[in-house]
């Protein structure tokens, strides 16, 4: 372990690794290069050891078991990372801008007195500092920033990097901690989970959006039928939840829902303000509509003029032949 | 010997007397009822008008009032929509008119010309032709109860149920039946009358004179009249003569005929008390009952105010909480509500399944003001349960309610009221939450940035004038919509290019124009109505122009009405003479009008198309701009189809009151738009012509949502006259420029 | 229970954003301020936990980005006091600078509960709610939607939001500083007339307030608005290209799985 090492925060929620964990150990491959240091993941856990094949992408894991860590409290977390920090001096902590890192990143950086970036979306070294690409401002500035002083914090915007994949098998190393883990002022109780019932079209990561071009109820089974290829959901725009094709809670935009997906294919919508208004902050948006003037057009990232109820299987079937 | 009217005919001494003691005893009880009803407008507020009580008098005397009251009274004006209704209205009033005369000549003729000078008014000739017009009338009246009674109980349309309920004392009394039975009485009393005048007529021609029952009969007779009586019966002669021109109760005494004579005037008496009874019940009702409108709903009308329609009356800016919040003269429209529910049947926000019904509204502040005592009165709130946020929300103040009453009724009024406390306390609907915030920090409704605006006209290839630099004919207050909306701003440019094309000399604020606040202040924000007028009105004065033109209906009602306080339209710096120099508010539709008239637009191409008209209602209901649309069109060559539901009874949209800004209600039925866009496509045209931004955007989402896109084209007015008057061949030259310039 | 609300004025995406001459950092002469929406948020949650179990809320700000405005709105809302902390408008009020003058005001306050939006969208080094907690040396927990006083004396119970529209329940012992997301109920709204009406009645406080500046070792070399992100690139070809065609974006994108 040196000072060249990364180490990244393996984010446990609810007993499973969640996804920003392989795009933070992706980004720190990327980070040490052939500087020689290591991919290091800390996973701060009830029983850790589980997670430890998932996480083939670092070097090294490090394990803190502690009954304390079974759900997340802010004080056992930051008081457990802090020593780790401290202890293995690496020249960056990688956490993601999710409800925990949020916590963490801004308390490690205000315990250690360290560099703290939010809004990491590119991170380079460059000789002794790191050079990283954040956006703030709602995404309408991108600061360049240059950091000289280790350990740096960053705080990652998910989905800025690929996942890493498993590559190898990593060292796996229990940690022991001098620091009481034991919650002080702030006690976890309990999850409150959402209520069971249609599909919660604001949580979902694929998005298959249907409009007026749609033209009759029975087309919606063909969006249904991309959304499970994609493994999405079907929403709509209100001409189609107004014709009772799609139950309200499939409606995206100023009387529907918000949504902010990763992916946001819109089939015969024309976009109007009202629909944009729902969906607009989504992260990929691609749009299908055979009016070349649709204001669809002016917030989509791709567009195509092309009948949707044609393309539609067509698209099915160009993903069922590349997945084989 | 001429016939006469009885008097008192077979009514024994002691009911004579009851009656008399009866008479002072109802009338106390109707004064009464009615003072205590009238005392409740006082609960309100004072009007803003600083008119005196007297000169309120006077101005309700004014014989144009009267003229406009006898109006709606006599034909029942307002009224009439199906035959069946006006039928049904018709003979029931008309029976009451005439049975109330005949019952008021009645007593003239007993109580006046019999008691004090031993004669009478209803004898001879004019006796018989009261006692035919009385039968006469009677049927009318009991035809009309018939309708109504069909109607009510077995028809049993929507709209006559009230939706609230404990709005009079005695929400339940028969009122029909009351009348019914007042009416069925009369006949029969008439026919025993008859029916013992044709027994003792035989008794007395077969000489067995049973002379005392005669002289009883005859007792409020003169000695003179009485002895001319029995010896006219004597000789053989009808004790009846005009019974035949009864025709109804006649055809009942010849039913009755064959019955004991006891029996007959047994049966006499009971009615007659029957008869009695129930009109002294009807007429102790009337304060009491719905009824009360009788007296409430022409008061209203003559109290009526003459202010524009296009002006909203604003007394408290924190809105109204109780009765007490409201004017005198609102309280007196909640009573003068005939629960007819037209206003309701013409309602876009009932008609898509929302809430409201405007004379639910209506109905709950009167039940309301029946449970606030008179004397210091703390009063119940309006909100909550009773009023719901929903209901008052849901109103897009297109006026058609207040247009449809046959009472007057200012609803609009009363719901903006309502909703301005409900904002007062920040409760204010999450959609037009938004746009209110947006209002107060960017001045526009879309939250977008105020440099944005003018950002419409840069494609047009043509520099505007910036009517803060330089002098303009006319200075185009573009407004939110046409300046920011997508579609809408197509439609701004070629009103532009039109303009423009014509030569006119225009120009517009640019990013010193706020939105003029029209539905700002109807969705009940009066503070910042107050601040987007105060900034408007600055930039206005320090401008020079000389008319001020406007695209959207709802900007041109706020401008032309509630911008200049003292009506005058006048806006710029005060003049020497202490007064502004008047600028006229013009739509754009108006000025389009005048263009083609003079000749500084030219219908090149005549359109040759077939298209209905859509009147918004801030331009035609409020301001009465019915006619210059329409020459429009039909100049541009445009055949004209009118929808059934056109000029001042035009359906809206849904747009208005902010209710473009709000979420959609879930409407069980159709949206307004979407109804419209049905009546349009129901003529066959082509073309469903608008001339308003919000129009454009409503009617074009609901063509879509009816699937009727490939059938029915939305456009803008200025669309059309774009396309008819442009040079044909070349494309790149978009509009013909018109050398005549007359600007 | 008595609450400090931190309230921040940001720049106002609505309008362009400008970097200044040095190219490092964002022209604030240049931009028109608005209500940091997160600090709003906290505002509204601290007004309904006054509503419903009664205390005071004071509203701690920088005298910064046209703030009288925003701290009128909140005396009409209902806020008890107003602190309006001087600021050299010339200077950005970093998170950490914000920090340590804001922290100096609460620690003089000294009231039971601090709530603060859980971020604002101009921070690229620091977060200010953190940063609050750590120089009052109170526990911190951010990604708050919802406050409620517990049971049990001195402590509220908090929801913290995670992915899926899931919500932890934690309890939280006084005095504490709270990073919140959202309140129970969106931000009230005020009518112009009583925002007016504040205007002539509000006092604004002054306090103590103290200067110190961030950690060493980070730097911004260069800042500048992103790429313009014109219409949608147009995909031209029959449907099985077009199809061909997303699909190997979305593949590029990982979003194939």
């Amino acid at each position: 372990m040196s000072g060249s090492d990364i180490l990244v925060l393996a984010e446990v929620h609810r007993g499973t690794l969640a996804d920003i964990t392989f795009e933070l150990l992706a980004a720190a491959r990327g980070l040490v290069g052939g500087s020689g240091g290591e991919v290091v993941a800390l996973v701060l856990s009830e029983n850790g050891a589980a997670f430890a094949p998932a996480l083939g992408a670092a070097d090294r894991i490090l394990l803190v078991d502690h009954s304390a860590l079974a759900n997340y409290a802010p004080e056992p977390f930051l008081a457990a990372l802090a020593e780790v920090v401290t202890a293995r001096s690496p020249r960056a902590v990688l956490i993601g801008a999710t409800s925990i890192g949020w916590d963490l990143a801004p308390l490690l950086a205000a315990r250690l007195d360290a560099p703290l970036a939010l809004g990491c979306k590119a991170i380079s070294a460059e000789d002794s500092a790191l050079a990283v690409t954040a956006s703030f401002c709602g995404g309408k500035m991108v600061a360049e920033l240059r950091i000289d002083r280790a350990p740096a914090v960053l705080m990652v915007l998910p989905g800025s990097f690929r996942a890493a994949e498993a590559a190898g098998k990593a060292q796996v190393e229990p940690c022991t901690l001098s620091a009481s883990l034991e919650p002080a002022a702030i006690r976890f109780e309990e999850f409150l989970l959402p209520e069971a019932g249609d599909v919660d079209i604001t949580q979902q990561d694929i998005l298959v959006a249907v409009g007026r071009g749609i033209q009759q109820k029975e087309n919606i089974e063909l969006a249904e039928q991309l959304a499970q290829v994609l493994g999405g959901a079907v929403c709509a725009s209100r001409p189609v939840v107004d014709q009772g094709w799609l139950p309200t809670t499939r409606q995206v935009g100023k009387s529907g829902m918000t949504v902010r997906p990763k992916l946001y294919l819109a089939f015969g919508i024309s976009g109007a303000p009202e629909h944009q208004e729902g969906m607009k902050n989504s992260e990929l948006i691609v749009a299908v509509n055979t009016d070349p003037r649709a204001p669809i057009f002016d917030i989509a990232h791709y567009g195509a003029q092309v009948d949707a109820l044609e393309l539609l299987p067509a698209l099915v079937e160009a993903i069922g032949a590349r997945k084989g | 010997m001429e016939p006469a009217r009885p008097i008192l005919w077979n009514v024994p001494h002691v009911s004579e007397i009851l009656l008399y003691v009866l008479i002072p005893l109802v009338l106390v009880a109707f004064v009464a009822g009615t003072v205590w009803r009238i005392r409740k407008w006082f609960l309100g507020r004072a009007e803003p008008e600083a008119v005196s009580p007297g000169r309120l008098i006077v101005e309700a005397l004014a014989p144009r009032r009267w003229g406009a009251l006898a109006k709606t009274i006599l034909f029942q004006s307002r009224l009439a929509s199906d035959p069946f209704s006006i039928v049904m209205h018709q003979t029931i009033f008309w029976g009451m008119v005439v049975l109330f005369v005949g019952t008021a000549l009645a007593t003239i003729d007993q109580d006046v010309a019999n008691l004090f000078f031993d004669s009478q008014v209803l004898r001879g000739a004019f006796y018989r032709w009261f006692e035919l017009a009385m039968d006469l009338f009677g049927v009318v009246l009991l035809v009309g109860l018939a309708m109504a009674a069909y109607r009510r109980y077995i028809v049993r349309p929507a709209r006559l149920v009230p939706t609230r309920s404990g709005i009079s004392l005695l929400d339940s009394f028969p009122l029909l039946g009351t009348l019914a039975l007042i009416a069925v009485t009369g006949f029969l009393i008439e026919g025993l009358r008859l029916a013992e005048g044709l027994q003792l007529g035989k008794q007395v021609s077969a000489a067995t004179a049973s002379a005392e029952t005669l002289r009883e009969h005859f007792r409020h007779l003169g000695p003179e009249r009485q002895q001319a009586a029995l010896a006219r019966l004597a000789r053989g002669e009808p004790v009846f003569p005009a019974g035949p021109w009864a025709p109804v109760g006649y055809g009942l005494a010849r039913l009755l005929e064959p019955l004991p004579l006891g029996a007959v005037r047994g049966l006499h008496q009971a009615a007659w008390w029957v008869h009695a009874l129930a009109a002294f019940a009807l007429i102790v009702a009337v304060p009491f009952t719905k009824a009360f409108h009788l007296l409430a709903s022409p008061a209203n009308l003559l109290f009526r105010q003459d202010t524009p329609p296009g002006r909203l009356e604003v007394v408290a800016e924190s809105g109204v909480d109780t009765v007490r919040d409201l004017t005198w003269r609102q309280l007196l429209q909640v009573e003068a509500c005939t629960w007819c529910g037209k206003c309701r049947e013409v309602c876009p926000a009932y008609q898509s399944g929302s809430p409201l019904a405007p004379c639910g509204v209506v109905q709950a502040v009167d039940a309301q003001l029946l449970r606030t005592p008179v004397r210091n009165g703390s009063a119940p709130s309006l909100h909550g349960t009773h009023i719901r946020p929903e209901e008052l929300w849901s109103c897009s103040a297109c006026g058609a309610c207040d247009e449809i009453c046959p009472v007057r009724i200012e609803h609009p009024r009363l719901i903006a009221d309502l909703r301005r406390r409900l904002v007062d306390r920040g409760e204010v609907e999450e959609g037009l939450q938004d746009a209110l915030v947006n209002l107060q920090r960017y001045g526009n409704s879309f939250g977008q940035s105020a440099r944005k605006r003018p950002d419409w006209a840069k494609p047009l290839g043509f520099p505007l004038k910036d009517a803060r630099k330089e002098e303009v004919e006319y200075l185009w207050f573009v407004g939110d919509y046409a300046s920011y909306d997508v579609r809408a701003q197509e439609v701004t440019r070629i009103v532009a290019r039109l303009l423009h094309a014509a030569g006119v000399d225009f120009g517009i604020l640019f990013e010193k124009e706020q939105n003029a606040g029209n539905d700002v202040r109807r969705a009940g924000e009066e503070g910042l109505f107050s601040l987007l007028r105060e900034k408007n009105l600055k930039e206005l004065a320090a401008a020079r122009f000389h008319k001020l033109l406007t695209t959207d209906p709802h900007t041109y009602n706020t401008l032309k009405n509630e911008y200049s306080l003292d009506g005058s339209g006048a806006f710029g710096p005060l003049g020497g003479n202490g007064h502004r120099a008047r600028q006229p508010v013009l739509h754009y539709t108006e000025l389009l009008d005048e263009l083609l008239r003079r000749g500084a637009l030219r219908a090149r191409r005549p359109l040759d198309l077939a298209a209905t008209y859509h009147d918004p209602c801030y331009l035609g209901r409020f301001n009465g701009v019915y006619e210059p649309p329409r020459r429009v069109l039909r100049t541009v060559g445009v055949a004209l189809v009118e929808m059934p539901r056109h000029g001042p009874h035009s359906f809206c949209c849904g747009a208005g009151g902010g209710r473009i800004w709000m979420k959609d209600v879930p409407a069980p039925t159709e949206r307004p738009a979407e109804s419209r866009v049905r009546e349009a496509l129901a003529l066959g045209v082509e073309c469903l012509v608008v001339a308003c931004p919000k129009d454009l955007a409503m009617f074009q989402d609901a063509v879509k949502t009816v699937g009727a896109e490939k059938r029915l084209r939305v456009a803008d007015l200025a669309e059309l006259v774009f396309e008819a008057t442009r040079v044909p061949p070349e494309p790149s030259t978009l509009v013909e420029i018109s050398h005549d310039r007359t600007g | 229970m008595n609450i400090g609300v931190v309230l921040r004025q940001v720049p106002d995406l609505i309008e362009p954003l400008e970097v200044d001459a040095s190219g490092t950092a964002l022209d604030l002469s240049a931009a028109t301020f608005v209500v940091n929406e997160t600090d709003d948020h906290a505002l509204e949650q601290a007004l309904l936990l006054k509503e419903s179990g009664g205390g005071t809320v004071t509203v701690v700000a920088l005298d910064f980005g046209e703030v009288d405005n925003t701290l009128y709105t909140a005396a009409a809302k209902g806020a008890d006091r107003i602190l309006k902390l001087a600021w050299d408008e010339s200077q950005s009020p970093t998170p950490h600078r914000a920090a340590a003058a804001l922290a100096e005001a609460l620690r003089t306050l000294a009231p039971d509960l601090v709530l603060v939006g859980v971020q604002a969208h101009d921070e690229l080094d620091g977060a200010l709610a953190p940063l609050l907690a750590a120089r009052l040396g109170w526990p911190y927990v951010g990604v708050i939607r919802g406050v409620k006083q517990a049971a049990e004396g001195g402590s509220v119970v908090v929801c913290k939001e995670f992915p899926g529209a899931v919500m932890a329940r934690l309890v939280v012992r006084l005095p504490a500083v709270l990073g919140i997301l959202g309140a129970e109920q969106p931000p009230r709204y005020v009518p112009v007339s009583r925002i007016r009406a504040a205007m002539k009645s509000t006092r604004f406080e002054e306090a103590a307030h103290a200067a110190g500046t961030g950690p060493a070792g980070i730097a911004v070399t260069h800042m500048a608005p992103p790429p313009a992100g014109a219409r949608a690139e147009m995909i031209a070809g029959s449907d099985t290209e077009v199809a061909q065609r997303i699909v190997e974006i979305l593949a590029q994108k990982g979003l194939l799985k």
